[in-house]
């Protein structure tokens, strides 16, 4: 098992040497620039100046413009027209007649280790000042981890808001007759596979720390529910009834697994102790109840039951036994997931003989179609909920996407000339 | 089947100690005497014309000695007798059209007591992935309930969904789609 020891090994190395000492500017406040909150945000100038110092610079702040970019947040002047050049100190004076609001400065060095060290500077344009300075190192070979990082802190100066460039993508493959399961970087790089089974796997689930996932696979002809630990790489098998189990959310406190299984005759929904293996009833219809996500609160869950005759999705409190209908448009309703921000459950639904990502509030509202192209299936949330990750066959065979949910810009996550699906963003 | 030989010999027994007559019994009246069953077309051993076995008497156990199916017999049973099984779009119940198969496997399995059945329940690719895991399980379930109605254990019979991940054929067409909504027999001994 060379493969995912070499990624336990990448995780430890990255947790240990992506770190950073922060030194507050002088005059610093905790002044936001963009409220990611309101809809139709005006997009805010900024400009990423090229890093220096080390020819690896320029594909460093290549890398944060591309993630900030991504966001939709933020307009970027032309290089060409910059006043002043990156390795000149920040003048106010030279960015104001551009209209720049926010200018980021970095400079690259090597360690005496042969790893790098980088500094990055952020200034307020209007307020003439620095607004964040922070050095970061890490070794050799996390340039990408070590540019999302910076990303991410830009992003958080400016909009108080956690990004996202430092999460990763679970998703499925197939593969020489089984399914193989990778994690990628955010924006689908450094695709890495886990493990792979000769036959089928479900869409894995993330646990909230984000060190382990479920999933569910076929082996011998038998379904089984598994939980793997990314930090050790060993997998187990926690449920196989000898039915169908199928996994669906971990709780938000990481404890219990929601899970689908039809030993008790039909597929309902059931709570499962993680550390005990004890299952608890959720749902007790005659019908097909399958496909479920638990709100961040923990409170509520959603699901796809049959019980009006096509699927549909419905919504119950963790600890009720009424579920209520969520989902009355269309008459094909599927994969539900929550959003980790609580306000949206994306979901699949047939529209003109196609499948769609939809989203919808929990109270059955603002309900809006998100893709528009091929066969859309399967949605996940970022961890901010501002972007979805989804199954399409848009490009002939299925890969995996990404649609902002404002519903600008899709980008390939997956790699091209290979059949993907069942995407699942970690947190 | 077992009545018939008995009775077989007892009649040759009459017959051959009947010293100056013959007795002939015809047999149709022979099959019908004993069995009690009207099974026109069918030869002394209930056999019918197709090769098929029929006859509600389970006594006589045709899986040989030791009760060892032979790869020939699950060869050709896995092409004769277990037949794919079809849905409609979305649903799980038996089709009336389906019955007579089920019932042909049903006495099949009967009658071949080694034999162990996988059901695999399928379905077609317009639905999503899970929902139809759920309904291939269901499919799976509502094919094994009904053999075990008619008379198969249920220790005989494994189930498993498959869902749309395994089709039979990949045109979005009716034809295709109706092909892969199926319930499909691996039989093993």
């Amino acid at each position: 098992m060379r493969m995912p020891k070499l990624f336990a090994a990448l995780m430890s190395i990255c947790a240990a040497a992506v770190f950073l000492s922060s030194h507050a500017a002088a005059g610093a406040d905790d002044r936001v620039y963009v409220d990611i909150s309101s809809p139709g945000v005006k997009r805010l100038p900024i400009a990423i100046q090229e890093f220096t110092g080390h020819q690896d610079g320029a594909d460093m702040s290549e890398i944060v413009q591309d993630d900030l970019a991504w966001t939709g947040l933020f307009s970027f002047t032309d290089r060409a027209a910059h006043l002043e050049t990156s390795d000149r100190p920040f003048d106010a004076e030279n960015w104001k007649p551009l209209g720049v609001e926010i200018v980021a400065k970095g400079t690259l060095q090597l360690s005496p280790e042969g790893g790098y060290t980088a500094l990055v500077s952020l200034y307020d344009v209007f307020a003439a000042e620095n607004i964040m300075k922070k050095r970061y190192s890490a070794e050799k070979g996390l340039l990408r981890l070590m540019s999302h990082k910076i990303a991410g802190d830009i992003y958080e100066r400016i909009t108080g808001g956690k990004g996202i460039f430092s999460s990763r993508i679970a998703y499925l493959t197939s593969e020489g007759g089984g399914t193989a399961l990778y994690v990628s970087d955010w924006d689908g790089r450094r695709p890495n596979r886990l493990l792979k089974k000769n036959d089928l796997m479900t869409a894995p689930h993330w646990s909230p720390d984000g060190r382990r996932l479920a999933y569910s696979a076929v082996k011998q002809g038998k379904w089984g529910v598994y939980i793997l630990n990314l930090d050790d790489m060993k997998e187990e098998v926690v449920l196989s009834t000898g039915k169908t189990d199928i996994s669906g959310d971990f709780t938000p406190d990481g404890k219990y697994l929601l899970i689908s299984s039809s030993k008790k005759g039909t597929p309902d929904i059931y709570l499962m102790h993680i550390a005990t293996k004890v299952l608890t009833r959720l749902t007790y219809s005659d019908y097909i109840e399958i496909s479920s996500t638990v709100s961040p609160d923990g409170k509520n869950i959603a699901f796809v039951s049959n019980r009006t005759g096509p699927p549909q999705v419905y919504i119950m409190g963790i600890s009720d036994a009424e579920p209520r209908r969520l989902t009355y448009s269309g008459n094909y309703n599927t994969s539900p997931r929550w959003s980790p921000v609580g306000d949206r459950i994306a979901f699949s639904g047939i529209i003109d003989g196609r499948h769609q990502v939809f989203l919808i509030k929990p109270d059955g509202g603002a309900l809006r179609q998100l893709t528009r192209t091929g066969n859309s299936e399967q949605p996940s949330f970022s961890p901010d909920g501002r972007c979805v990750v989804f199954e399409s066959d848009r490009e002939g065979a299925k890969g995996v996407y990404m649609i902002r949910a404002d519903g600008e810009d899709v980008m390939r996550i997956s790699p091209p000339g290979v059949k993907a699906f069942g995407p699942s963003w970690s947190p | 089947m077992k009545r018939f030989f008995v009775a077989v010999l007892f009649l040759a027994l009459i017959a051959g100690c009947a010293t100056d007559k013959k007795v002939t019994v015809p047999q149709d009246d022979q099959t019908k005497n004993i069995s009690g069953e009207k099974d026109a077309g069918k030869d002394a051993l209930g056999t019918d014309k197709n090769g098929r076995v029929s006859g509600r008497d389970d006594s006589l156990d045709k899986t040989g000695k030791a009760g060892q199916l032979t790869d020939e017999q699950i060869r050709i049973a896995s092409r004769d007798i277990f037949r794919d099984v079809h849905f409609d779009y979305d649903r799980y119940e038996i089709k009336d059209a389906d019955k007579a198969v089920l019932t042909t496997i049903s006495e099949w399995m009967i009658a071949h007591k080694g034999a162990r059945a996988l059901i695999e329940g399928h379905c077609d690719d317009r639905g999503s992935n899970e929902y139809n895991l759920g309904l291939g399980d269901q499919r799976a379930q509502a094919v094994k309930n009904l053999l075990n109605t008619l008379g198969v254990t249920s220790d005989r019979m494994e189930t498993v969904s498959y869902g749309e991940d395994k089709p039979l054929c990949t045109e979005q067409i009716e034809t295709c789609w109706s092909s892969n909504r199926r319930a499909h027999f691996v039989l093993t001994k």
